[in-house]
């Protein structure tokens, strides 16, 4: 299985000239030396001994074969490519395998003799030592090499002996531009995939020219090249293989996904190396038979490829690991024998915490609401959802008040009046008014008392205003720990919160305070004179029927009236006032929570909660009245109350769906089905709907694939890694996508995860298995009608054939990644 | 504007409507545009009209003139107290 192993690919022996350590000591330190692969690159020569004692000796450690050559470019390739030699030679160090240690010498001892130096009873550091100042040619060193498999590596970024050195991209005294140099390189690199530089990010003269121009990466690996033994060790790369020559052309071909050099990664760059599943113990059921076959696969703590054709039992792996679902598959696995065996520990029954996403799921996760569950939205949303039910509640209790009230109102004043509304005409009549002396009018006399309702009303205000200061308050977020830098914040914001409460506090004392004194207030003068107006007017009334009871009978007619007009007119204000608060508190609960603009990649979401199934008020009002005009209200209403009396025509306002005449025995009957039927609407609603704004305009206006693209940003986000999930296993999340979402979205996503988390990727498609870089894949056949699973890595003779049989566009993937002029489905020998 | 018709009775016209106070349907229009809380009685509604000779006539109209003035003078403060009597429901209910 390939893991991210220590390596460092170039040092020098006890039998390279360069270096004056000794032979037992260099053993020694190459066996205590924290490093996992090595490769020793002597200049020019190749102690294929001392090699054969190391990786006789050294077994927990890879051992690499190399060398490092000093290369010139022949003339006749400078004049034809026109190019620029600064120097007389650069170096670079050639790998392979171990394996063909013997023929390689031989072979490059015939370039050695090539350049006259006479190797017959010298040791390996002398002829080492005569290479000094000489070179071989790049062409003859390919051409000798040919039936060899090797990786070339050149010094890039060192002050001498680098490529770049020898052939320049510039002159930075001059300012020439030596194009064709340029030209040069990148057709060595660009068409071969077993190249690469030396050195770590800073060194970039031939990678910055890939990287800005070409929109691709040469690998740079970082050694230690050490001229002391102490310094072995201390310079290193991180490289994801198993550690055999062999499988160099994964990091090779995908450097960003397998390399990471030690001057920025210190530390292993798989963070959950020791916290991932391990495998998976399965008994699969042969339906031909019945008969259980148990199967134990082993996992990468990355990136796990799931591949198959249709019906090949990949979704039955997803769905076991998961454990979702897998009651589906009861005729191939028998799933309560299950175990599950996580890094360091034994195989348990129960499965480990995962994320699953499960095959199709991405749109309907949206559509169904279980948007609100994904970790990234979960607690946005859910606080979004709790102030929007406490407002919801708070209006409910609202609308029962109001409605309660008006009902109170309308059976109070239609009990009074009886529907009828005073002919006035006895305005007309001939009054004699003489000795009626005038009433004083209770209602609009101006004392005192009216001042202290108002000011028990204004308090009462001020109260109100006092306690949505205090909950705004409440509401007040002390930041999460996650955020270090803004722990600071946090006495800040809770001595701020204090000192306001402290405030507040004697804001309510104050009002408590006053409130009683009021209440207590000696307002006997108001009494008093209220008496006193009371009795002055009953005797005035008394006195005037006394002395001309016609004038008065005509005057207390005329009160009648006025004051009959003046409570319709009440009656009336109250309604529109009603129907104005459920209006207005209507849209405020209807209308969406959003919460802040949240960053994600670089583009802006929000998250909204809503009660889609919430209608106007006089949507429920127009449900319950016939032909009812919401700006005609407190009309409608007052048209009703003049029709209480009778039951034939109050019908006629109501709804005949809804008012059967034979159930509702009287008009009472009807006002109270009235304001239950108003109230019961409205509180009726089945869920709050969550939404989400992408970038400012509604997910649900995107096209499936873009909607998909960007769940996916969110499903995938990095809070999940919060959530302590073990593993995350997604069933063809490619779905609906097209080919740049697949590249730029998701295969960006897994091979940024994959380094924190476990991954299980069931797919169909080429890109998103070899770009996304799967360390281990694991093939879902049908073998004999019972379903089995293989496993290897895209490097692998079998997979490569399944990758081509099986994924759509395989085989153009696969001849992407390892070179194209070098792809052949049989492993090379 | 307080008027009469052509039979001498008295009418209230406003806004190109003309309600009969003696006739109850026309009357209970008139009721209803004069309670409306939306409304805001503009000051001419209960002017006598000053073409009315008849001094008859015109004390008659007077007296309604009268009557519906000390209305409309109490239809603001009404209203109000009606608005602050639903919302001092909710603070009752509140508490």
């Amino acid at each position: 299985m390939d893991r991210y192993l220590k390596c460092d690919l170039h040092m020098h022996s006890n039998s390279c000239y360069s270096r004056k350590y000794s032979k037992e000591d260099f053993i020694n330190h190459m066996k205590n030396v924290d490093l996992d692969v090595f490769s020793i690159t002597d200049h020019n020569v190749v102690d294929v001994k001392l090699y054969k004692e190391l990786i006789k000796d050294l077994r927990d450690k890879n051992i690499i074969g190399g060398v490092e050559l000093n290369l010139s470019i022949d003339e006749e390739l400078v004049k034809k490519h026109k190019l620029f030699i600064k120097g007389e030679y650069f170096h670079a160090v050639l790998w392979f395998s171990t394996v063909d240690l013997d023929e390689f010498w031989e072979q490059l001892k015939v370039l050695i003799s090539e350049l006259k130096i006479d190797i017959k009873g010298k040791t390996i550091k002398e002829i080492s030592k005569a290479t000094e100042g000489k070179s071989f040619l790049l062409s003859r060193v390919q051409d000798v090499f040919k039936d060899f498999n090797y990786f070339l590596t050149f010094h890039e970024g060192k002050s001498s002996r680098c490529l770049s050195n020898y052939l320049p991209n510039s002159d930075t005294k001059s300012g020439i531009v030596y194009n064709d140099n340029q030209v040069f390189k990148h057709n060595l690199f660009y068409y071969n995939n077993r190249l690469a530089i030396e050195g770590g990010i800073k060194t970039k003269s031939i990678s910055s020219y890939f990287e800005e121009n070409l929109n691709t990466i040469v690998t740079r690996f970082f050694f230690s090249d050490a001229l002391e033994l102490e310094e072995i060790g201390k310079k290193f790369t991180w490289i994801n293989f198993d550690g055999k020559f062999e499988s160099l052309i994964l990091p090779l071909s995908d450097p960003n996904a397998r390399v990471f050099t030690s001057d920025i990664n210190t530390e292993n760059p798989q963070k959950n190396r020791e916290n991932y599943l391990e495998k998976i113990k399965l008994y699969l059921i042969n339906p031909k038979n019945n008969l259980e076959v148990e199967k134990i696969i082993e996992f990468s703590p990355s990136y796990n490829g799931i591949i198959g054709s249709r019906g090949s039992g990949k979704t039955l792996l997803g769905s076991a690991l998961s454990n979702t679902n897998v009651s589906d598959y009861s005729k191939y696995i028998n799933n309560a024998k299950t175990e599950f065996k996580i890094f360091g520990k034994g195989f348990q029954k129960s499965s480990p915490k995962c994320k699953y996403l499960a095959q199709n799921t991405l749109l309907t996760l949206f559509k169904n609401g279980e948007a609100k569950n994904i970790d990234f939205i979960k607690d946005f949303y859910g606080k979004l959802e709790k102030e929007k039910k406490e407002l919801t509640k708070a209006f409910f209790i609202k609308a029962k008040t109001l409605l309660d009230y008006e009902k109170t109102e309308f059976i109070s004043i239609s009990t009074k009046y009886q529907s009828t509304i005073n002919d006035i005409t006895f305005l007309e009549d001939i009054v004699n008014e003489d000795y009626i002396i005038p009433i004083i009018n209770i209602d609009s006399f101006q004392d005192g008392k009216s001042f202290i309702t108002n000011l028990s009303q204004n308090i009462e205000n001020i109260d109100k205003k006092v306690q949505e200061l205090e909950e705004k308050l409440n509401q007040l977020k002390i930041s999460s720990d996650e955020y270090t830098e803004l722990i600071p914040l946090n006495s800040i914001v809770e001595d701020f919160k204090n000192s306001i409460k402290k405030h507040l506090k004697l804001i309510k004392d104050e009002i408590s305070r006053t409130r009683k004194e009021i209440t207590n207030f000696d307002n006997t003068p108001c009494i008093l004179r209220d008496k006193l107006i009371k009795k002055y007017n009953n005797l005035v009334i008394s006195t005037n029927n006394l002395t001309n009871k016609p004038g008065q009978a005509h005057l207390d007619d005329k009160d009648y009236a006025l004051k009959q007009l003046q409570e319709y007119t009440k009656f009336r204000a109250k309604t529109q006032k009603v129907f104005d608060i459920l209006s207005l508190g209507l849209i405020d609960v209807k209308s969406e929570a959003k919460s802040e603009e949240i960053n994600i990649n670089n583009d802006k979401l929000t998250i909204s909660s809503t009660i889609e199934d919430l209608k106007d008020y006089k949507e429920y009002l127009q449900e319950e009245l016939k032909n009812y005009n919401d700006l005609k209200h407190s009309e409608k209403m007052f048209e009703i109350l003049m029709s209480y009396n009778d039951k034939s025509k109050i019908k006629d306002f109501f709804s005949g769906q809804k008012y059967k005449a034979n159930s509702l025995s009287s008009s009472n009957a009807y006002i109270e089905k009235f304001y239950s039927n108003l109230l019961s609407s409205i509180q009726k609603f089945d869920s709050f709907t969550i939404k989400l704004y992408f970038n400012g305009k509604d997910l649900e206006k995107y096209s499936p694939g873009k909607k998909s693209e960007i769940l996916l940003d969110i499903f995938l986000d990095k809070s999940l890694l919060n959530e302590q999930y073990l593993y995350i296993v997604l069933d063809q999340p490619e779905d609906n996508m097209d080919t740049k979402t697949i590249t730029t979205k998701l295969i960006k996503r897994l091979r940024e995860l994959k380094r924190e988390i476990q991954i299980f990727v069931i797919s169909h498609s080429a890109a998103v298995i070899i770009n996304g870089d799967s360390e281990n894949l694991i093939y879902a056949f049908e073998d004999e009608l019972a379903l089995s699973y293989s496993q290897g890595r895209i490097i692998d003779k079998d997979m490569k054939k399944n990758i081509v049989d099986i994924l759509d566009g395989g085989e153009k993937n696969l001849r992407m990644r390892f070179n194209k002029y070098d792809f052949k489905m049989e492993d090379k020998k | 504007m307080i008027g009469v018709n052509k039979e001498d009775q008295v009418v209230i016209n406003h806004n190109d409507k003309s309600y009969c106070l003696k006739n109850p349907e026309e009357y209970q229009k008139l009721v209803i545009l004069i309670t409306d809380p939306k409304i805001e009685l503009d000051g001419k509604i209960f002017e006598v009209d000053k073409d009315i000779t008849d001094s008859r006539l015109k004390a008659i109209c007077t007296k309604y003139k009268e009557f519906f003035e000390s209305f409309k003078n109490s239809k603001a403060q009404i209203i109000e107290q009606a608005k602050l009597e639903v919302e001092q429901q909710l603070l009752t209910k509140a508490d």
